[in-house]
């Protein structure tokens, strides 16, 4: 089945760099994340969800994928559609605010960890699909399908047990535990479905009008900046918050 | 803007001074407003009753601080009902279940007997909280110190009262961030980690045991628990998160009466 499917390759580096940033994201998101059921007002409400699913859906999801296809290492010239390249973050957004006001409203049950754990996995895999069809270069990408499912499993079950540590347990096990799952959740679906992916030469396809990967890593760069930023800042507050609590 | 909702509280305290005053700040600080207020002596104590209102979404805190506080021997909240006539007040000892707010019909729960003896000064309390959240978790040799210069009579009261305030305390320090977890995930999640930042605890049929409570002398004979402390530190805890109504926590063995360890189980 595709004998003629142009190989490809992953740099090891720029993997393990792409896990590390997506578990940095999953951090900073959770961070923001765990404060959604502390709010008094709708807005503090509305702010930690929009907050957190930027940091999950933008930062976790969407600079892992795209560190991730810079390591991809693929014997053509590649470029990336804008607007598809926009929607897919859109997609991880908006799949990750929903998912997680849902988890972060009311009391924590298993039927609430389900939906937001689904929209959640359903927002990784497609924002990596769509990302995927933003690629602009001369070959088809064909998939197979057993493979994707398997995909969207990993994402919906990892993100599931990311969401379980993040809400309910409390100390060191929630914070860095809920980051390192969902750092395996996102990365974990992307390279599988890479592995379910075969680029199938087509000289009729070209590469015009796409983003070239230099513009990608200046974008990836900027968001990764903004979320170590955030965590760090994030991290001193609660710490200062904490020492001045009074009894 | 949220609803608001006129609630009938009764309180009864040992209390006859200052208890006006004391409420009132915690009805202010929870944004309720006193319309009207009976009060009538009976003893050494005081029975009030007071219609307050204000925004339903802040009523089970509202319960929870006044049901714990140190003034307060016992607590009834009821919907308010202009029409009905006042009912005489009567010194019934009920705590109802955290539905009032909704109207609904709850069946009153007998808590576990409250302390009837007034506290020590608060003045001493609250330098000893100051103390104790400084060294904490170092905390009993402050709290035992305090405990041997109590009367009998007070030291339940007031070991609760301060355990119930350190263990609000450990809730917004270290439990707040997260999800609003039901009665078993807060015993598991909440409690039981709070309970060993002081002591080695474990999980047990849905309450948590200690064999090393310091409240426990071998010396003493003695027939009822004496862990009043930590059981006012759980309940301080799990209140805090304001999901669960009234948790009052009760020690159903103790090592003080001669059993292996000590035992705390929980009631909503």
């Amino acid at each position: 089945m595709h004998d003629h499917a142009t190989p490809f390759s992953h740099d090891p580096t720029l993997v393990v760099l792409s896990y590390l940033v997506s578990v940095l994201g999953a951090f900073t998101a959770l961070q923001l994340a765990v404060a959604i059921p502390a709010a008094r007002t709708p807005a503090q409400r509305l702010q930690a969800v929009l907050g957190a699913a930027a940091a999950l859906g933008v930062g976790a999801i969407w600079a892992m994928h795209f560190i991730a296809m810079l390591a991809c290492r693929v014997d053509m010239q590649v470029t990336y559609d804008l607007p598809l390249t926009l929607l897919s973050a859109v997609i991880a957004f908006v799949s990750c605010a929903v998912g997680l006001a849902i988890v972060g409203t009311g009391v924590f049950n298993w039927g609430k960890l389900a939906v937001a754990g689904l929209l959640t996995g359903i927002g990784v895999a497609g924002m990596h699909y769509t990302g995927m069809a933003a690629m602009r270069m001369p070959a088809a990408i064909v998939y197979s399908p057993n493979v994707v499912a398997l995909s969207v499993v990993i994402a919906v079950v990892a993100s599931c047990a990311a969401l379980w540590l993040a809400f309910n347990l409390r100390g060191w096990a929630q914070m860095l535990g809920s980051a390192l799952v969902m750092g395996v959740a996102v990365c974990g679906m992307h390279y599988t479905g890479m592995y379910a992916a075969r680029f199938v030469p087509d000289e009729t396809l070209g590469t015009g009008g796409g983003l070239g990967g230099q513009y990608l890593g200046l974008g990836i760069f900027a968001v990764t900046t903004v979320l170590l930023t955030l965590a760090l800042v994030m991290t001193m507050l609660r710490r200062q918050r904490r020492a001045d609590l009074s009894i | 803007m949220g609803n608001t909702v006129d609630i009938e509280l009764k309180v009864i305290s040992g209390h006859r001074e200052g208890l006006l005053i004391a409420l009132g700040e915690v009805l202010i600080a929870n944004g309720f407003a006193l319309l009207r207020q009976r009060r009538a002596n009976f003893g050494e104590g005081v029975v009030l009753a007071m219609v307050v209102q204000g925004p339903e979404e802040r009523l089970l805190q509202l319960e929870e601080q006044l049901g714990t506080h140190w003034m307060v021997q016992s607590l009834e909240a009821n919907p308010y009902d202009p029409s009905a006539p006042p009912a005489p007040i009567v010194a019934g000892i009920t705590v109802p279940a955290a539905t009032a707010a909704n109207g609904a019909a709850a069946p009153p729960v007998a808590p576990p007997p409250a302390p009837r003896a007034p506290p020590v000064d608060q003045k001493r309390v609250e330098a000893l909280l100051q103390q104790i959240a400084r060294e904490y978790p170092q905390v009993f040799g402050p709290v035992l110190a305090l405990e041997h210069s109590l009367e009998g009579a007070q030291r339940e009261a007031t070991l609760r009262y301060i355990g119930g305030r350190l263990g609000a305390w450990v809730y917004k320090r270290d439990f707040a961030l997260g999800g609003r977890l039901p009665l078993a995930g807060s015993i598991l999640h909440v409690a039981l980690p709070a309970l060993r930042q002081l002591l080695p605890s474990a999980h047990e049929d849905e309450g948590l045991t200690t064999d090393a409570s310091p409240f426990c002398s071998p010396d003493h004979a003695v027939t009822a628990p004496q862990c009043h402390f930590l059981c006012g530190f759980l309940e301080g805890a799990l209140n805090q998160a304001g999901n669960l109504g009234t948790v009052r926590v009760s020690e159903t063995s103790c090592r003080a009466t001669g059993s292996s360890q000590c035992k705390f189980v929980f009631h909503v």
